[in-house]
């Protein structure tokens, strides 16, 4: 049965997180390619933040790394009841009224980031211990650098939209 | 996330105590899951084979009955392409089929079944490879369909279009075999050209109402836990995978929440690789949400259809039939003042009597904040209960005064004199007429209730005030209470 976020240990905490972008990875990547012939802006836009994600999991490695030792294996999403950051789509519907475009897409990534952000900042006051407490806020704080990043690259989609 | 979206957490109490994992799902109130309650009915839909043993029995008939209208006597009702089609089916899918089983027409609908084959080449076994994205090898043109046309525009004019011709329609079998023909034909063309269910999203004028209608049933096809569908990194459901194709009608589960366009062909059931898809029985008129101008147009047209085939077919106006009934009378100037009346009513008319309403409304609830178009889709909605109940109280004299037929065609299918089950000669006779009416006055309060429910509630969503949310909903309440006291009239006198 899966295990409850606030049970995992600091250690876990940071593998899960590396489990969940790498899981993210490979959705974008599902995105980019189910998109590919109905909207090629939007299945390119999947494909860069597919990327991000594959960029923040060497970041979130890499702090493991630091911390604890050399990361034998992330710990998959699956193992874990709650939902961490998943990128969805938005809408049932996008095939059937088209309008899956560089801004939908940008919007849903959108929405996965600012879950994962919420997610952690929830949890800070809820760690049990102090260093816990630090693994959750530096999450937090990454996840609301790729919100600024997102949002950044959004409004730059809407004003090309625009011009 | 969509604003009007209502998520429910469902948590249960497990007999150790322990809270068990929560699901989050977009259905909403008291439900039954089907394939749980009915493991046989999940055995069934995740047959490989389940859609073409429903299909084919379906297309059997659908061309037995091409042949009679082809073959068989002019008389309308003496041929079974009419009386079947137009009496029968239609009662059923009216009365039925669509208020309990939503789409379920469309899952044994023969129409697509050769555009199916063209684009699969397989009757019953999924190929697997790489299409446009999808994971599963598909033949055809495979072309994307016009942005623009991505609505159900063209359905709406083909449907009011068809039914403004019903009179030859529903009358001469020939013309019915015309109709019928051109759609499958239709359907085959498309699918080659174009993916998956195109002819069935965009162009089906039966589909367009089916779209709309499925929304009041009962009966859902929907992800059993949303958490499940986020996580899933496949998305098997949309794409296709070596157990099921892609959904051939472009739904993603994990976020489906109205029943629209989902024709229940059950091959997200079998693909889903976490076995995550419920078949749910839920509350009557639980899907609420219109998206855009096309739905709420379709809603108009229904309604106006629906009082049209009232006053032509059930009516007492003798000249509104004659006008009607071009291809009899021959009275194309009356013809061009029904046909225009009608089309008139259903795009101009209701459309301009309903904004008017949503207009006064939010004057009256003095939230000018609210948007015009907003409230004007999400109080559309009031016509899709309304609507199907005002065909359904229709459909009721057409069966009792009719029905007889039925067993007439059954033993004469081409009016050629046979009397294969001896029930040929069984003399015309209606079923208690004289209930008729005590049938239709109810049908109609129950849909303006549900009508008047339902605006109340958007409204209540929209201003989070019960005396504001009443206020905003009052001129639309009036409006359908006004339809429905000129449907009693018309119905009961």
């Amino acid at each position: 049965m899966a295990r409850k976020f606030s049970d995992l240990t600091p250690e876990e905490v940071l593998r899960v997180a590396i489990g969940v972008e790498i899981a993210n990875g490979e959705r974008l990547r599902t995105f980019a390619d189910m998109f590919s012939q109905q909207s090629p802006e939007a299945s390119s836009v999947f494909k860069e933040m597919a990327e991000e994600e594959d960029q923040h999991k060497a970041v979130l490695v890499a702090r493991y790394a630091q911390i604890y030792a050399k990361l034998a294996d992330p710990l998959p999403e699956s193992e874990i009841s709650d939902v961490l950051e998943a990128h969805d789509l938005q809408d049932a519907e996008h095939f059937i009224f088209d309008d899956m475009d560089a801004r939908a897409a940008l919007k849903a990534v959108l929405a996965a980031e600012n879950v994962a952000m919420d997610f952690y900042r929830r949890a800070v006051p809820t760690a049990a211990t102090d260093e816990l407490r630090a693994v959750y806020a530096e999450l937090a704080d990454g996840e609301a650098d790729h919100v600024r990043r997102v949002q950044e690259r959004l409004a730059a989609q809407g004003m090309r939209d625009a011009g | 996330m969509n604003a009007l979206e209502t998520i429910e957490r469902r948590s249960a109490a497990a007999p150790t105590g322990l809270p068990e994992p929560s699901k989050r799902t977009f259905l909403t109130g008291r439900r039954m899951e089907l394939f749980e309650k009915f493991p046989r009915l999940y055995w069934l839909v995740t047959r490989r084979w389940f859609q073409f043993a429903v299909v084919v029995p379906n297309l059997l008939f659908f061309y037995a009955f091409l042949i009679a209208g082809v073959f068989g006597s002019p008389v309308g009702n003496r041929n079974i392409i009419i009386i079947f089609i137009w009496i029968l089916w239609w009662f059923a899918l009216i009365t039925a089929l669509v208020p309990f089983a939503s789409r379920v027409w469309c899952t044994v609908c023969p129409l697509p079944f050769f555009g199916d084959w063209i684009q699969r080449r397989a009757l019953i076994n999924v190929r697997t490879g790489r299409t446009c994205g999808l994971q599963n090898q598909m033949y055809g043109l495979n072309k994307k369909w016009p942005k623009a046309l991505s609505n159900i525009w063209l359905q709406n004019i083909a449907f009011l279009g068809l039914c403004t011709f019903s009179a030859m329609l529903v009358t001469r079998p020939i013309v019915t075999v015309w109709v019928l023909g051109s759609l499958i034909v239709l359907a085959a063309l498309m699918a080659g050209v174009f993916r998956g269910r195109t002819f069935c999203n965009y162009v089906c004028p039966i589909s367009g109402f089916l779209s709309l209608f499925s929304m009041t049933s009962t009966l859902a096809l929907r992800s059993k836990d949303l958490d499940v569908c986020a996580k899933c990194k496949t998305k098997s459901c949309s794409v296709g995978s070596d157990k099921g194709w892609a959904c051939p009608w472009g739904i993603y589960m994990g976020k489906l929440d109205r029943n629209n366009y989902c024709g229940l062909c059950m091959e997200c059931v079998k693909s889903c690789p976490n076995d995550n898809i419920g078949l749910f029985l839920r509350p009557a008129m639980s899907d609420t949400r219109i998206k855009g101008y096309d739905e709420s147009w379709k809603a108009f047209i229904m309604l106006t259809l629906a009082a049209a085939y009232s006053i032509v077919l059930l009516g007492p106006y003798g000249i509104v039939k004659d006008f009607a009934n071009v291809a009899e009378v021959g009275d194309w100037k009356g013809f061009g003042i029904y046909a225009g009346g009608l089309w008139l009513t259903a795009l101009a008319a209701l459309p301009a009597a309903f904004a008017a309403c949503v207009w006064i409304g939010r004057r009256l609830a003095g939230r000018s904040d609210l948007g015009q178009k907003e409230i004007f889709l999400g109080l559309s909605y009031v016509f899709v209960p309304m609507g199907l109940l005002a065909w359904i109280a229709f459909s009721f004299p057409l069966i009792m005064i009719n029905g007889s037929y039925i067993l007439n065609v059954m033993s004469d299918p081409m009016g050629r004199g046979w009397d294969l089950f001896r029930t040929a000669q069984i003399h015309w006779s209606p079923i208690l007429p004289e209930y008729v009416g005590c049938i239709q006055a109810p049908l109609l309060f129950l849909g303006a209730f549900y009508a008047i429910r339902a605006g109340y509630r958007f409204a209540l969503e929209k201003t989070g005030t019960p005396a504001v949310a009443v206020r905003l909903a009052a001129p639309v309440s009036i409006l359908v209470t006004a339809i429905t006291l000129a449907f009693l009239k018309l119905f009961v006198g």
